[in-house]
């Protein structure tokens, strides 16, 4: 069965016609839960990214619940260059999200294929620019939406965002599998709510029960997972669409260490995983 | 099974044959007319019991593809002369059918 062949055509890669050209290394931020706070870890390490140095880029894929934009401040698209749409930026960070596409809380009541399509021209019809990371906030569940991201992209490494609770663990391990199936490594894993910050006495406090973090570091042999507070006055920050400027906060510091934290243990994962010799995107055309 | 399963190459070795190098360092070889019968899609294979639904027409030429092309970081799509596109061959079945096809060859070898 086994066979080498002396004069092996391979097949070419395909030439980048996308806007995603110049994008080196796209990561999803994925929960079967919602309400866990995806977007919000989304934008957070995305402003840790771009703390450390790096040029980064928000794509809400979130069609049915759009909320990076309430959280970012982001406006509507700039316009057009050629067929890509040049996106808003806030603190030089490009956001594209549903939301930038409808009028005030007007629902995209769309059905599947529809929202597949929106995505994907998301990912290739947007004028990105040079970035060195995507991170995409992925809806909850493992829909469509999804299916067609793992299909139009290469996605360097997924986080995956759970709340302690034994309710969110269970879809939480869903969206796992369904990372497995489509061969998106688990680069990273926050427990999100963790705690809460309490403004009046400086100390954090468990409020949620469980320890679904630590289950799923467990199952996925991950060598740590990141805990993340909740702190009320980030969330006022996000709800004045000041979220990608919440580090300014005094009592958000633990926080963006903790984010920092993972920034450099994923890069240390992604050099770990680089593989510079496997085909990206080809096509094959059969000779008769 | 083997997980992160990637292709190194891929390549037409003859109009019958296609010839994968995976990221395990192996190569193998596909018969193109097997590959259509072991499409995976819910048209040629039931989804509950996994029995095969489609079979080729002996009074028709082999069927053989048009065209290969990647999906995302785990599968290939092949589009086939009798139109038929419609299955998505993951990294992971596509290597275990190899490997099924590599002993059947050698258990034939060895009766």
């Amino acid at each position: 069965m086994s066979a080498t062949t002396s004069n092996p055509q391979q097949a070419k890669k395909k030439r980048p016609v996308s806007g995603l050209a110049q994008v080196k290394a796209i990561y999803a931020v994925v929960s079967g839960k919602g309400g866990v706070g995806k977007s919000s870890v989304t934008v957070m390490l995305a402003r840790a990214l771009q703390l450390a140095g790096y040029r980064v880029g928000i794509l809400d894929a979130d069609i049915y619940g759009p909320s990076i934009p309430t959280m970012t401040g982001a406006g509507r698209p700039a316009g057009m260059k050629g067929d890509f749409v040049i996106p808003p930026r806030v603190q030089d960070i490009p956001i594209v999200s549903a939301a930038m596409f409808s009028q005030g809380v007007e629902a995209h009541s769309l059905r599947g294929p529809l929202a597949s399509q929106f995505v994907r021209q998301f990912f290739e019809q947007v004028a990105w620019g040079p970035l060195d990371y995507l991170i995409v906030d992925l809806p909850p569940g493992t829909g469509d939406i999804h299916l067609t991201m793992a299909q139009t992209v290469r996605i360097q490494g997924a986080v995956v965002v759970t709340t302690p609770q034994e309710v969110a663990l269970q879809d939480v391990q869903r969206s796992v599998a369904h990372l497995k199936k489509v061969q998106i490594p688990v680069s990273g894993l926050v427990e999100n709510m963790s705690g809460i910050f309490c403004p009046h006495c400086d100390q954090k406090h468990a409020f949620l029960p469980g320890n679904a973090g630590s289950i799923l570091q467990d199952q996925l042999r991950l060598e740590r997972h990141y805990k993340l507070y909740f702190d009320p006055e980030v969330a006022n920050y996000a709800d004045q669409g000041k979220l990608l400027a919440c580090e300014q906060l005094p009592s958000a510091q633990e926080l963006f260490v903790c984010l920092q934290t993972m920034v450099e243990d994923l890069f240390e994962v992604e050099s770990r995983q680089a593989q510079p010799n496997f085909l990206d995107k080809f096509k094959l055309k059969w000779r008769k | 099974m083997v997980s992160g399963l990637q292709i190194r190459e891929i390549w037409q070795e003859d109009t019958d044959t296609l010839m994968i190098h995976w990221s395990t360092g192996e190569h193998m070889a596909y018969d193109v007319g097997l590959l259509r019968e072991e499409c995976p899609c819910a048209a040629c294979r039931d989804e509950i019991t996994g029995v095969r639904l489609y079979a080729p027409r002996m009074d028709q030429p082999k069927v053989r593809p048009h065209e290969i092309a990647s999906v995302g970081s785990y599968a290939l799509k092949i589009t086939f002369d009798d139109l038929h596109s419609s299955g998505l061959y993951s990294f992971a079945g596509l290597y275990d059918l190899g490997k099924r096809q590599s002993m059947g060859v050698e258990a034939a070898a060895r009766t």
